[in-house]
């Protein structure tokens, strides 16, 4: 990766579920060296207690036995009963356009495309991350 | 709204000149004639008063007598007078006349003029003629008659209309001169000048360059000329300037290398201002700047999505909010080329123009670091196969090194073989000879080739592959007939097979360097260690060679005896909030058969020794001017009598105070020693990662029924250095000789 790429400024946090450990590895090796701080698990049930200073929750949605959808309603429902937690970005992980297209209705905050593909994956968790900032400052701004 | 007619001001003053000489003139010449027909019927009434006074002084006596014919004969004196139209006299009381004298019948006038009513003497003037009236009295009063006398005027009036004419005309020349002076003085001195100021003040606007005007006058238009030459210049220069100026803007933008495009606050470009943003982007002007950065991207793309979210916010941005939202700007895209559509790396910075304050336009900055990222692209490329290469070492290691060390061997040996018999072919050789020693090599390199490949090696089968292809094609002709031509290869035939033996040594150096023994891996073979023991039970006592061979095979490397205590050492100093790491020397050296057995637990203690009570905090390491990594050095070499093994460490040293407290001893006791008495730890706390004591002389009491010693030497602040040798008496360098790996 280019040498110049500054990380953005904490929390830099990434949980990465999803139910194939190959792919959790290899989206620890993208992002680890980039600066990310990678916590993965590929357990739906408890994944909310790997939330605690998460920036971004990248999801996969088709999981065998469950489905991206329902882990993203527990994990939201788990900060909901925190109202001071910080709330981080859901992004989804897909390779099929067709599922892409519904990510705002089913509650994601964006979509991750071309998985699979770990070096496009850097240049977008970036850019999910510049985005939780922003939001930071626009919501300071219009205060 | 349409422009008004343009007017020349020339034509304006020649209007007004003209206008108010005409005025003039028709006052002149309406004055002129005035005075002139007043003096010339002055001067014809005067003689008219003159004659008719004449006329009745004559006529006094005839008309006293009542002569008629003296009246006649008095009138036909003025027959003379050419202007005369009629004359006639009547006595008072008598309508008709005495006598009348008429010009004629040519003149048209009536032939019997009728009494003037009034007798009294008046004088009237017609149009075309002049009447006088006069009473014809005795010289005592009384009245005899009247004399009516009619002159014409007509001379006169023709006199009067051909002096109005002449000064009409005389008049009119007198305008037109001044007209003509006027006007051209007006042309020469402003309508000209000012024509050539607008025409110069046309061709600046135009875009023409040191534009002049002559100036010549002395006077306002002079100066308004010699103002004009400066204000030009003034313009040329900075127009100048300012070309030169943009034109080493430019220079230094694609100098730079950098796209460069400026866009406004809706996100549109208005402007390229680098030749570098055209070929980068294509064109650029009007479009949004996310359709250059993101072009067809889906709204989906979270960088497009974030690009979007970032650029109202930078828009809208305070000067100081600028730091914070510089760095959350897209720092890198990649794009396709609009003409070859290859993949392009552009590294972005985003300038903000302000006025006032506020954001007017923005400047992109986009650089091409294509060739940077694809260099590193393929260093990791690089980096990766490499990386496979090893982990394919590792299987045939962990598979049974030796099966391809033997294939190494084997391998070489057949090119060795094959090259031999291709110099041993002498030049012009028997056609048997020829395809013999062709068919031997082709079999020989065939056997490499596919070996090769059964390992992974495509490097290896691709150059034994290329061998035997030519070795193919020369089979073949040889086969029809065809010889000789094995003289004409036979030098790229060395160079395949050198280049094949080179792919093959690189293979082994390979295989070397992820052995955990190193070289002596190529002398490796697979036996049972149950089998190894008990042989070397059986022959341990022997003094001969099979003794020395038991000897050999039941020994092992030196790095076996360290296992995993490279990895574990930062772990334990971290455990510690220290730092330090071990390294290793030796690792292939031979340890004795009896001493491998209590080898990986001695230094499992010893080098945990070194780590828990020998390196300082990093604390105390900084006080002491040490790097903040400790040390942990462990080395094993060849000795007289037997390998000889060393932990040092850079740390503190051994801590005699405590040592000798704890130890209970005699003070003769030397402090060497005291580190091995039983219940004497090296440090004041016990805890899980140093012993209560009990390690060191246990170790020292394995140590010794192996047949080795260990002392310790150590320096207050620099460290401890165990050393493990062989003891007095005991040799184990008897089987050195035939240890040493066959290179």
């Amino acid at each position: 990766m280019s040498s110049h790429r500054t990380p953005i400024a904490p929390p830099r946090r990434v949980l990465c579920i999803d139910d194939s450990e190959l792919l959790l590895d290899r989206v620890r090796a993208a992002l680890e060296p980039q600066g990310y701080e990678v916590v993965t698990t590929s357990q739906t049930v408890g994944a909310a207690r790997h939330l605690s200073g998460c920036g971004l929750v990248i999801i996969d949605l088709h999981m065998p036995g469950f489905d991206g959808t329902a882990v993203l309603e527990s994990l939201r429902q788990g900060l909901a009963a925190h109202p001071n937690a910080n709330v981080p970005l859901f992004y989804l992980y897909s390779s099929s356009g067709a599922v892409a297209a519904d990510w705002s209705k089913l509650g994601f905050d964006g979509v991750f495309t071309r998985k699979g593909d770990e070096q496009a994956l850097v240049p977008q968790v970036d850019a999910a991350f510049r985005r939780l900032k922003l939001r930071e400052i626009a919501a300071r701004r219009s205060k | 709204m349409s422009r008004p007619r343009f007017l020349s001001v020339g034509v304006k003053l020649a209007f007004a000149t003209i206008t108010v000489l005409a005025l003039v003139t028709t006052l002149v010449v309406v004055e002129l004639t005035g005075r002139e027909r007043e003096s010339i019927l002055g001067a014809k009434t005067a003689s008219a008063t003159a004659i008719a006074d004449l006329m009745v002084d004559s006529m006094i006596a005839p008309l006293d007598f009542h002569d008629a014919d003296a009246v006649g004969t008095e009138l036909q004196s003025l027959r003379a007078n050419h202007d005369l139209l009629y004359a006639a006299v009547w006595t008072t009381g008598e309508n008709e006349p005495v006598r009348v004298l008429s010009a004629g019948e040519a003149t048209g006038t009536p032939p019997h003029p009728s009494r003037p009513s009034d007798d009294a003497p008046t004088l009237t003037l017609r149009d075309d003629r002049l009447e006088i009236v006069r009473a014809v009295m005795r010289p005592d009063g009384t009245r005899l008659g009247t004399l009516v006398i009619s002159l014409s005027l007509a001379n006169e009036n023709a006199a009067i209309v051909s002096t109005r004419k002449r000064i009409f005309w005389l008049s009119l020349l007198v305008v037109a001169g001044t007209a003509t002076i006027l006007l051209s003085i007006a042309r020469r001195q402003i309508v000209g000048p000012l024509d050539r100021m607008m025409f110069a003040a046309l061709r600046i606007e135009k875009g023409e360059r040191d534009v002049r005007v002559a100036v010549t006058a002395h006077d306002e238009f002079g100066r308004l000329g010699a103002v004009f030459n400066d204000m030009s210049a003034a313009i040329v220069e900075r127009e100048r300037r300012l070309a030169d100026a943009t034109r080493r803007l430019r220079e230094l933008f694609d100098h730079m290398q950098q796209a460069i495009v400026v866009f406004g606050r809706d996100g549109i470009v208005e402007k390229t201002a680098s030749a570098q943003a055209s070929i980068v982007f294509g064109q650029t002007s009007g479009r949004h700047v996310k359709n250059l950065l993101y072009p067809g991207a889906p709204s989906l793309d979270v960088e497009l999505q974030a690009f979007l979210d970032w650029l109202p916010l930078a828009i809208e941005s305070a000067p100081e909010e600028w730091a914070e939202l510089a760095v959350l700007a897209p720092k890198e895209v990649s794009l396709r080329d609009p003409r070859t559509s290859e993949k392009r790396y552009l590294g972005l910075e985003f300038e903000p123009i302000r006025q006032d304050g506020s954001v007017v336009r923005m400047m992109l900055l986009a650089t091409d670091e294509t060739e940077v990222r694809l260099l590193e692209e393929e260093m990791r490329a690089q980096e990766e196969e490499h990386g496979k290469q090893m982990a394919r070492m590792r299987r045939l290691l962990a598979g049974g090194g030796q099966v391809f060390a033997s294939f190494l061997a084997n391998a070489e040996e057949r090119l060795d073989r094959g090259e031999r018999a291709l110099h041993d072919l002498p030049p012009k050789a028997r056609p048997d000879d020829e395809s013999r020693v062709l068919d031997e090599l082709f079999q020989l390199v065939h056997t490499v080739k596919g070996e090769a490949t059964a390992f992974g090696l495509g490097d290896v089968a691709i150059e034994a592959c290329k061998v035997e292809d030519g070795l193919d094609a020369l089979r073949s002709r040889s086969r029809h007939g065809r010889v000789g031509r094995l003289d004409e290869v036979r030098r790229e035939l060395f160079e395949g097979i050198a280049a094949t033996r080179a792919e093959l040594s690189r293979a082994r150096e390979l295989f070397v360097e992820a052995s955990p023994i190193g070289r002596a891996i190529l002398d490796q073979i697979t036996v049972r260690r149950s089998d190894v023991d008990r042989l070397f039970a059986l022959a341990e006592k022997r003094d001969d060679e099979l003794g020395r061979l038991a000897h050999q095979l039941a020994s092992r490397p030196f790095s076996d005896a360290i296992g995993t205590l490279i990895e574990k050492v930062p772990v334990w100093a971290d455990a510690f909030g220290k730092r330090a790491v071990l390294e290793v020397s030796g690792g292939p050296v031979l340890v004795p058969p009896r001493l491998t057995r209590v080898l990986p637990g001695v230094m499992a203690h010893l080098v945990r020794n070194a780590v828990a009570h020998g390196i300082e905090s990093i604390g105390e390491r900084r006080v002491m001017s040490k790097r903040d990594t400790g040390l942990v050095r462990a080395s094993c070499t060849d000795g007289d009598h037997g390998p000889v093994i060393v932990v040092e460490d850079d740390g503190g040293g051994l801590r005699e105070e405590g040592l000798r407290r704890r130890a209970k001893v005699a003070s003769d006791v030397p402090l060497t020693e005291l580190a091995f008495l039983p219940g004497v730890s090296t440090t004041e706390t016990a805890d899980d990662l140093s012993g209560r004591g009990m390690g060191l002389s246990a170790a020292r009491e394995a140590l010794h029924e192996a047949g080795y010693e260990v002392t310790i030497t150590t320096e207050a602040g620099r460290g401890a250095r165990f050393v493990l040798a062989p003891m007095p008496g005991q040799s184990f360098a008897n089987m050195r000789q035939s240890l040493r790996p066959v290179s």
